[in-house]
């Protein structure tokens, strides 16, 4: 675990200690080169791809001499690319007329598809037919082919889920990765926009792309990022969370150190600023590091309304904060240590309320705020039809049922909506988390030593937020270490014309924009 | 590995506080009796304290049904009175019989009888004042009478009397009389303390059905030192809490000055300052006071449309309060010997070597000093009828 605090890991790895071998056993055909007849062909791929329903061998006569062996798997290869354009003109026999050399009897010059590749060992056929290929043998000829017709049905672009706006972009990424890949290319339209393409997990084979600006993110940043991602060693990929643990530098902090979005344009700002993202084959979130607590309260959409919005906005959210992890505790505090903190008419209406409840403020508190975390979780899981049921059941039985009945006062319950919805404003849902989850150690400390405790709590929280890092870079930068051009977007929102400089986490060519000619009404630099 | 242990001694001596602690302090809401009010009387050698104690579950909050351990029928509150030796004696009394624990950070009301007044208020002030949840900003206020009854008193439009009191006592004046003013005015040089008073009224005549008792907040109790010495009440107690420049928008009646019947004249903004002179060591003090007029009332058959009527008005409302002060500082100055106006802090902070020669003889120079009241008022407003309105021109007297 101390490896990778510091980012670099130990050179011998545990898993390779025990020399316990990684992924499945392949059958031993895959080591072999592809053989020369067709019935050899036949016997391999039938090795190979046994008992699997959805790979289809189909047999062509290239020539009335030349028997072909074509071989896809159903469902994720595009079936009119093969009908159009392999299958029509292979039959068509236009192949006859150029067979002075029988051992090459096509090349990729011949086939209207764009990405061909020519393979001669069984396990390179194996994962090209596995990542969407068709797989053309011949009879008489020790390579084989690989035509890229990738296809299938997935999910088009739609509206992100997860993080809608009003004003700004509708559109989201989806689990196509070439399809998220051209979403970030159509907003950038530079040549030093890379992405780096690596294969991870031996048996998902998932593609991730580490993607950049090579102009504008520091250097040594990627070499960090692609190492890290280069020692992953994990049967499968399945979502960027799996990416996420696996390269983070505090695993067991409970603060996110990467932030994930739905958004290409969220995705291009920040690489913008410098920061890189990674995209995962099958996900329709890219990864983004290295973040800091700040951008965890940024939404888009503070970027396209104008700054006054923006700044009330990012205002709103400091606060609301701040309520969603100390609210529920001051409660506890001040009505079980400080009964003197508050006016007295509001102290002897919440005495009054609380008068017939049986249980102490703290463990009211827990109750109401346990309930509400198990009605949260009960209406994300369950299909939206009965997700309507969850809410009213909610509604009724803690908001109103429990108060009359005398279990939870309803001041509890005001808090409690109050803390929903101040967790509710926090624009990164994995922040949002962090911060539900950090309310119980809180509460349980305010429960035992008042405000102190909660001091104690948040002088911790404090303690390890200022230590933290992401990808090297401090968690709460900006403010510690400070530097003032970057407050002008954790702070306040300053209007664009006002953000010349990119963060300073970014150590190469900072200047975003020429101050002079934007017609600013203070066209000159800094503020 | 060196992090995980690092880790796992955070969070163990963290459970260790947890064991060690215990909650201390902690107090849950509904084992507190809280108390809003205190009424602090002389029976004998003996203190007796009351104590107005809030019953939550009775206050009609939202969600306390069930609830309420009150035996006082419908009353949101109920009086707990002891009496001891001593004032702390009296509290420890009254808490051997309330299973709840006595909690007087919302206290904010002190009601100290006329008799306990007399005898001097210093003896209780420490208690009142030493434990931090004590509030420094609570309204102490004389009542005649002893204080349990006014404590008592049905007061229906607050929840509590108590609370009655206190909002009283900031309708009265600008800066009510907290206990930290009043021990600050004792301890003071060149200013004696004052406190409302407040006492028993009905609020229907006696004979009436459905008669409730309730509190009014008139006049001035003069302390000398610690020690009540006399009590100032209506028209002289409005006309000093003026010449403090602490009224709020205070109403003056006012004669007409032609004609029959009188007058109401509001006075807006009113403000004052004094001004010590001192010269061939014969010390006088002027009261200079300013404030705007409004013409609120005229029940008189006096005109108040023309030019020279207002000057009139004017000049009248001049002599009034002029008189009304001066009425107010002869009684101070002859009748109690007590400077609440502060006249002697006055030289205090403008002539501090004056004041160093004469603060040893200042009782015996105040009763005679010369106080020369100026007031300054302008009348700016007469209404929109300019004149009474229900009287004809011909019956209408003018100047």
């Amino acid at each position: 675990m101390a490896d990778r605090k510091t980012g670099k890991e130990a050179t011998p790895n545990s898993t390779e200690k025990k020399h316990v071998p990684l992924g499945l056993p392949s059958p031993p055909i895959l080591k072999q080169p592809i053989g020369l007849t067709h019935e050899s062909h036949m016997l391999a791929l039938e090795d190979i791809f046994s008992d699997s329903s959805d790979v289809v061998f189909r047999n062509v006569m290239i020539s009335p001499e030349v028997q072909g062996l074509l071989v896809y798997i159903e469902g994720i290869v595009n079936s009119a690319d093969i009908q159009d354009h392999m299958l029509r003109p292979l039959i068509r026999g236009l192949i006859e007329q150029r067979t002075d050399e029988p051992d090459v009897p096509i090349d990729d010059t011949r086939i209207a598809l764009t990405q061909v590749k020519k393979v001669d060992s069984w396990a390179a056929a194996a994962d090209g037919v596995l990542e969407s290929s068709a797989l053309l043998l011949i009879n008489g000829s020790r390579d084989a082919w690989l035509f890229n017709v990738k296809g299938g049905v997935r999910r088009g672009v739609e509206e992100p889920q997860t993080e809608s706006v009003i004003r700004g972009p509708r559109e989201g990424f989806t689990e196509t990765l070439r399809v998220n890949t051209a979403l970030i290319r159509f907003k950038l339209k530079t040549s030093s926009l890379k992405m780096l393409s690596m294969t991870i997990g031996t048996e998902t084979k998932t593609n991730v792309v580490l993607t950049y600006l090579d102009d504008i993110a520091d250097p040594k940043l990627i070499k960090d990022v692609k190492n890290r991602l280069n020692k992953i060693k994990i049967d499968g990929v399945l979502e960027t969370g799996y990416i996420e643990e696996l390269i983070e530098d505090h695993p067991y902090s409970p603060f996110p150190q990467m932030h994930y979005t739905e958004r290409p344009d969220t995705t291009v700002g920040n690489l913008l600023e410098g920061r890189f993202a990674i995209l995962v084959d099958g996900s329709p979130f890219a990864l983004i590091g290295p973040v800091t607590m700040w951008q965890m309260l940024q939404a888009s959409e503070d970027y396209y309304e104008r700054f006054f919005i923006s700044n009330l906005v990012r205002w709103i959210r400091f606060l609301f904060v701040a309520i969603a992890l100390f609210l529920p505790a001051l409660y506890i505090a001040i009505t079980t240590f400080h009964q003197d903190m508050l006016p007295t008419t509001l102290i002897l209406s919440i005495a009054g309320a609380r008068e017939a409840i049986p249980f102490p403020a703290v463990v009211e508190a827990l109750i109401m705020e346990l309930s509400f975390e198990a009605l949260r979780e009960a209406g994300v899981r369950l299909p939206k039809t009965v997700g309507q049921a969850v809410s009213i059941l909610g509604a009724l039985v803690i908001g109103q049922a429990a108060v009359q009945a005398g279990i939870v006062s309803a001041p509890m319950v005001i808090i409690v909506s109050m803390t929903g919805i101040a967790s509710f404003t926090i624009p990164r849902f994995n922040f949002a988390i962090t911060v539900r989850l950090l309310r119980f150690p809180i509460m349980l400390l305010a429960g035992a030593l008042g405000l102190y405790g909660i001091v104690i709590g948040l002088v911790l929280i404090s303690v390890h937020l200022t230590q933290m890092t992401s990808f090297g870079v401090p968690y709460l930068s900006g403010l510690s270490p400070y530097n003032k051009t970057d407050t002008k977007d954790i702070v306040i929102r300053a209007p664009w014309w006002k953000m010349i400089r990119r963060p300073s986490t970014v150590h190469r060519d900072q200047k975003r924009m020429n101050a002079k000619i934007n017609g600013s009404p203070e066209a000159e630099e800094g503020w | 590995m060196q992090f995980m242990h690092k880790y796992r001694t955070i969070v163990l001596l963290f459970l260790c506080t947890l064991l060690l602690s215990g909650c201390w302090d902690r107090e849950e809401i509904n084992d507190i009796a809280f108390v809003i009010g205190i009424a602090i009387d002389k029976e004998k050698q003996d203190y007796r304290t009351s104590l107005q104690i809030a019953l939550p579950g009775q206050s009609g909050a939202a969600g306390s049904e069930g609830g309420g351990g009150g035996t006082s029928g419908d009353k949101s509150w109920f009086m707990l009175s002891t009496t001891a030796k001593t004032f702390r004696g009296t509290s420890l009394e009254g808490q051997k019989a309330l299973s709840r624990r006595l909690y007087y950070a919302h206290r904010r009301t002190l009601l100290i009888g006329e008799d306990l007044a007399r005898e001097g208020v210093a003896p209780m002030l420490d208690l009142l004042t030493r434990y931090p949840l004590n509030r420094l900003s609570a309204m102490p206020v004389v009542t005649k009478g002893e204080a349990f009854k006014v404590l008592d008193a049905d007061a229906p439009i607050e929840k509590f009397p108590s609370e009655m009191v206190r909002e009283l006592c900031f309708l009265n004046m600008r800066n009510p009389r907290s206990l930290k003013l009043f021990i600050d005015s004792i301890l003071s040089e060149g200013i004696d303390p004052f406190l409302p008073i407040a006492s028993i009224t009905e609020n229907v005549p006696k004979d009436w059905k459905d008669v409730k008792t309730n509190i009014k907040l008139d006049g001035l109790a003069i302390f000398k030192k610690d020690k009540l010495v006399g009590m100032i009440e209506k028209a002289p107690a409005d006309a000093l809490i003026l010449a403090m420049g602490e009224a709020n928008t205070p109403e003056v009646l006012l004669k007409a000055p032609k004609g029959e019947g009188s007058l109401f004249i509001k006075l807006n903004e009113n403000n004052s300052s004094f001004q010590p002179h001192i010269r061939d060591d014969k010390v006088s003090v002027t009261i200079q006071l300013y404030a705007k007029g409004i013409l609120v009332d005229n029940e008189s058959d006096y005109g108040d449309l023309r030019e020279r009527e207002i000057v009139s008005l004017n000049e009248a409302i001049h002599k009034k309060v002029k008189d009304d002060i001066e009425e107010g500082v002869r009684l101070l100055q002859r009748k109690y010997n007590a400077d609440i106006l502060g006249l002697g802090r006055s030289i205090h902070q403008q002539m501090p070597k004056e004041w160093d020669k004469i603060k040893d003889r200042w009782y015996d120079i105040y009763p005679n000093m010369e106080v020369v009241v100026e007031p300054h008022i302008i009348i700016e407003n007469v209404g929109i009828t300019n004149k009474p309105i229900g009287l004809t021109e011909e019956e209408i007297v003018h100047d």
